[in-house]
């Protein structure tokens, strides 16, 4: 099966978009292609109730996918005006519903770290978890999210906690996760179909297990996909 | 201090002693003030404390420069334009602290210090590790109901914020988001105003309701056009993108000639 990191992208913009039928809201932060995207097609498609909480405002009605997901300029597309230390109240709360998070490091827990490895001795500094620790701990469904699937990456434990909670998925190139509460951990959810249980279980860092493959985006959300990102963007996730 | 107003660039970032813990206005890349940053840079100051929620180019600079000892930040770096690569490689060598935080308990620290009060209670986010290094303490609800995490209230010396116009006296508009500027307005003891434009008191009343940012602790006002550049300040104008590339490849000593090829 040959498939282009467009086709990657997509798959998983329409699971996490699909994800987003139910919710009630939904906040993503810095440097969140795929995750805006979702909300977008979730909004336009699925959902129009869906409340969109942004760095830059209230729910944004932007009509593509720029270069900084937090671009000031989306302001101009908001309903209202909410700062982001608003947004970190909202969450304190218990009144945010879904966040997507990006973890540099993914445990079997669930855990984040985005803080810093240390590979043998030498400390290999991240840029930090921004909002992560607060939004992981007290969102009701936080989705975690990551352009890569290898051992480095999803570990059995962080090095470091930047953030701790309980995902409701967890995305990667390969599969997508979800907490099982009775094995208190991950577990893969489904496969995506261009990639396999071999294959996943030799990237992980932690037990796995085979599942079925994640069904694929339809012709009405590529369509839409593409109209949101010409350029195609969302791609340099993957890269 | 006394409030002495419209002053030049260079007049302003001479406040600032060696050692002061300052914030810096704005989010990423966007209404940083950058020519602020590189004043301090060319002034060589050293040993400053530097703090912002989410910091970029300003952070990097400063730490690629030997100006800043350490980071009070919940995130730095360029977002989809790369790695803040000076900050990095300082934290890796130990000659900045890196003190992370979240976004939350900057803003904490700064609503205790803007509240007048020592502390302040925040959502327990006790299992992610900077807690314990940051010395965030429980104590017990007065009111029951158990423990509370708390965070102490950090008072900036002073807050550098960029603004699209100001009056002389430093009364300060902000379009578009304010992210936590209109917060440590509140927190810091001294703030210093850069400003794309100096307008007359009535022209800023017409736009009274933008105006967040009063002068009482304004120390300086600076007339900076482009003064977040190569950051953006909308909708006066968009970040550089050519230039935050070729700042990404800069070694040690383009750095410094950098500060004084982009001016101010």
């Amino acid at each position: 099966m040959t498939v282009t990191l467009l086709d990657k992208a997509n798959y998983m913009i329409s699971s996490m978009a699909r994800l987003l039928k139910d919710a009630e809201s939904a906040f993503m932060g810095v440097a969140s292609f795929l995750p805006f995207m979702a909300i977008i097609l979730a909004k336009r498609l699925y959902n129009p109730d869906l409340i969109w909480y942004s760095i830059v405002g209230y729910n944004p009605n932007p009509k593509h996918l720029p270069m900084s997901t937090v671009h000031p300029w989306i302001s101009k597309y908001c309903d209202a005006k909410l700062q982001l230390a608003e947004l970190f109240d909202i969450s304190a709360r218990g009144e945010l519903d879904v966040v997507f998070l990006a973890g540099a490091q993914i445990d079997q827990r669930g855990y984040l770290n985005n803080s810093h490895i240390y590979i043998g001795e030498r400390r290999i500094q991240l840029p930090g978890g921004a909002g992560g620790a607060l939004l992981h701990a007290t969102a009701r469904r936080p989705i975690v999210w990551q352009g890569k699937h290898d051992t480095r990456i999803f570990v059995k434990e962080v090095q470091r906690i930047t953030a701790a909670g309980k995902p409701y998925r967890v995305f990667s190139p390969l599969c997508i996760f979800r907490f099982d509460d009775d094995l208190g951990r991950l577990v893969v959810d489904s496969i995506h179909p261009w990639s396999s249980f071999e294959e996943v279980k030799e990237n992980t860092g932690f037990e796995v297990n085979d599942a079925p493959p994640t069904p694929e985006p339809s012709d009405e959300e590529i369509e839409l996909i593409e109209k949101i990102d010409p350029h195609g963007i969302r791609k340099t996730v993957l890269e | 201090m006394k409030n002495m107003s419209v002053m030049s660039l260079e007049e302003a970032v001479d406040l600032i002693e060696n050692g002061s813990l300052i914030c810096l206005s704005g989010n990423l890349l966007y209404r940083i003030p950058a020519a602020f940053v590189r004043e301090l840079a060319r002034q060589g100051k050293r040993d400053l404390r530097v703090m912002k929620t989410a910091g970029g180019y300003d952070v990097d600079l400063l730490c690629g420069l030997g100006c800043a000892k350490e980071i009070i930040a919940g995130f730095v770096s360029f977002e989809a334009f790369g790695l803040a690569k000076n900050f990095r490689r300082a934290v890796e060598e130990g000659r900045v602290k890196y003190s992370e935080n979240t976004c939350y308990s900057v803003i904490a620290a700064l609503r205790a210090a803007a509240y007048g009060v020592p502390f302040m209670p925040i959502a327990d986010i006790s299992k992610s590790y900077f807690v314990k290094e940051r010395g965030f303490k429980f104590v017990e609800n007065p009111y029951g109901g158990g423990k509370v995490l708390t965070v102490p209230a950090i008072k900036p010396e002073f807050a550098i914020i960029h603004v699209q116009k100001a009056d002389e006296d430093g009364n300060a508009l902000i379009y578009g988001p304010w992210f936590e500027d209109v917060l440590m307005a509140r927190a810091a003891e001294n703030i210093i105003i850069t400003t794309e434009m100096i307008v007359p008191k009535e022209d800023l009343r017409r736009d009274i309701d933008a105006v967040w940012i009063p002068s009482y602790k304004v120390r300086a006002v600076v007339e900076v056009p482009k003064g977040a550049y190569p950051g953006a300040c909308p909708p006066y104008y968009e970040m550089d993108f050519e230039m935050m590339e070729k700042y990404a490849s800069l070694d040690e000593d383009g750095l410094r000639k950098h500060i004084w090829e982009v001016k101010p």
